[in-house]
């Protein structure tokens, strides 16, 4: 009985492998169903994760204006400082000068529209930077409370658009996501239930020699797992392609706007990891499902 | 070596197909079972290859115990048993060669040894073809013989054939029979279940007979009906 046994890896792959191209038709349908649903996933993805990054330029660049009373002198001026400071939701405060404010005004919209304005015609003002732009509304009414601050200027409008996009998106990621996660596993289960009808006649001959458990089972699982990673592969580079064009398309028309487009190689990583992932687990899941279902021993 | 004792099984659909039957058969022994059709021969094989398991009573096959087998034992148990089916169960798409190392493949034997026993066992059933030939291009005495070489190929211990020549003329028919035979006499126990009582009783070998799921005979008398039991 005790025979020298080899290694079975190979042939599990071998058969595995094998059983992919006899049913080339379903491998090919069962690829193209992950592939279509990694990179719809993946355009969410992508969106959400360009959102995400803009939400974040918008917090890092979400500065509010503190314009301050014009009967105070600079140095007064000055003195407001710590007591804005003070406030929980201020993360820094940079004083800017009435004539420092000017000239930056003039270098972003050119000398002619200062023309016949007087050199102190804007007030001296703190640039406040926020820790949570989701509490603007909040720190502009204790900011105003604070004697001689005259006014707050800020935009809560990008800001929220962002949140709540951010927010709506990940909800829809996540609820579109789970069904083709469904989706794909079904369609997998069937390929592989497909291929276990056609080999019945050997998988009984397997059986009543003695195969084990393990060695009838394997091949469908590698056959699931190879079909669930080459979907995540081809999907892949199908995303790249279309995030090239798209992207493109929204550097041409926003640049410098209110959107920076991440480039495809920072995501790249990230993307194939989670086809991966995703892939694997689809393709492994929905081939044990149906294993553990048809294949007794 | 079979063990049953007082067993009982009724499917699912609620037909008793065996009504307490023990059997008990020792290493190297050769037995015919017999019975018309529906009596519980299947049924029996179908238990001694833990297809199904007992509604009561007590199987061994070989020093299993067969009525809680775990997956890996269930296998390891098979793998001391050769089957042989009425329908040759070859695979089509396979030649002669490779449906017999199929068999040694499948539990995992190295290739050099399958290659020295292959052929080996081919010529012990005295099949005289070219071995990469497929199955339809046989006759039906040859595809049986390429099936008890498979049956073979690993060793076993016992043979079991159900209704091995239910699919053949009589010639061919008493062929295998004195195959069976010999190949008991090389040391294999063997059980051929057949209701050819012709065949039967050209074989000097005990035979059990079954009827209506129980047991009616166990002896060296030959091929026992229902009628005779009653006439005696
Ligand atoms: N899977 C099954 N489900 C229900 N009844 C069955 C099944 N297999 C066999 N039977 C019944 O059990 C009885 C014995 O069948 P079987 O063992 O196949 O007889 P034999 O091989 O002697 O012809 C028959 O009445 C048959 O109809
Ligand atoms: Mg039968």
């Amino acid at each position: 009985m005790s025979k020298k046994k080899r290694s079975n890896l190979g042939y599990y792959i071998k058969e595995g492998v094998s059983s992919i191209f006899t049913h080339g038709f379903m491998s090919f349908a069962s690829v193209a169903i992950i592939v279509a649903c990694l990179v719809i996933m993946g355009s969410f993805l992508l969106v959400a994760m360009n959102i995400n990054e803009a939400v974040q330029e918008a917090e890092s660049r979400n500065q509010m204006l503190a314009l301050i009373d014009d009967r105070l002198t600079e140095e007064d001026a000055r003195e407001l400082e710590w007591r804005i400071l003070v406030d929980p939701n201020v993360a820094d405060a940079t004083f800017v000068t009435r004539y420092d404010a000017l000239a930056a005004f003039v270098e972003a919209h050119g000398p002619e529209i200062t023309d016949g304005l007087e050199e102190d015609v804007l007030r001296h003002r703190f640039v406040i930077d926020l820790e949570d732009i989701a509490l603007m509304v909040e720190t502009e009414e204790r900011l105003l409370q604070i004697p001689g601050i005259d006014e707050i200027i800020f935009d809560p409008y990008i800001a929220g658009l962002f949140v709540t996009a951010r927010n709506v998106l990940a909800v829809v990621f996540l609820a579109i996501t789970a069904v083709l996660f469904v989706v794909s596993i079904f369609i997998i289960a069937n390929t592989i239930k497909l291929a276990t009808f056609d080999r019945r006649e050997e998988i009984a001959i397997m059986r009543m020699v003695g195969a084990t458990k393990g060695f009838i089972r394997w091949p469908f699982v590698f056959q699931g797992f190879i079909l669930g990673l080459t979907g995540a592969i081809v999907a892949f580079f199908i995303q790249w392609g279309i995030y090239g064009l798209v992207a493109d398309q929204i550097f041409q028309e926003l640049t410098g706007n209110l959107i920076q487009v991440l480039s495809f190689g920072a995501v790249a990583d990230f993307i194939i990891l989670v086809f991966a992932v995703v892939g694997f687990i689809v393709g492994t899941l929905g081939s044990v499902l149906t294993i553990r279902k048809y294949l007794k021993v | 070596m079979i063990r049953m004792h007082e067993v009982h099984k009724a499917y699912d659909n609620g037909t008793r197909a065996l009504r307490g039957v023990s059997i008990t058969l020792e290493d190297g022994e050769f037995a015919f079972l017999v019975g018309p059709s529906g009596s519980g021969k299947s049924t029996i094989i179908k238990l001694l290859t833990a297809e199904i398991t007992p509604s009561e009573g007590v199987v061994e096959v070989n020093g299993y115990k067969l009525n809680r087998l775990r997956s890996k034992k269930k296998s390891m148990m098979r793998r001391t048993l050769g089957i042989v089916f009425q329908d040759f169960r070859l695979i089509e798409k396979k030649s002669v060669y490779d449906n017999v190392a199929f068999a040694m493949r499948v539990i995992g034997t190295r290739e050099k040894e399958i290659q020295k026993r292959v052929p080996y066992v081919l010529d012990l059933v005295g099949l005289n073809v070219d071995t990469y030939r497929r199955p339809e291009e046989l006759s039906g005495g040859e595809q049986q013989r390429v099936a008890i070489a498979r049956a073979l190929v690993n060793n076993p211990s016992m043979i079991i054939a159900d209704e091995p020549t239910g699919n053949l003329d009589p010639a061919r028919s008493l062929e295998i029979m004195m195959l069976l035979e010999k190949i008991n006499q090389l040391g294999t126990t063997v059980l051929v279940v057949t209701h050819e009582k012709e065949l039967v009783n050209r074989f000097a070998k005990r035979v059990i007979a079954l009827d209506n799921g129980k047991v009616i005979s166990d002896g060296m008398e030959g091929y026992v009906t229902h009628e005779q039991e009653k006439a005696e």
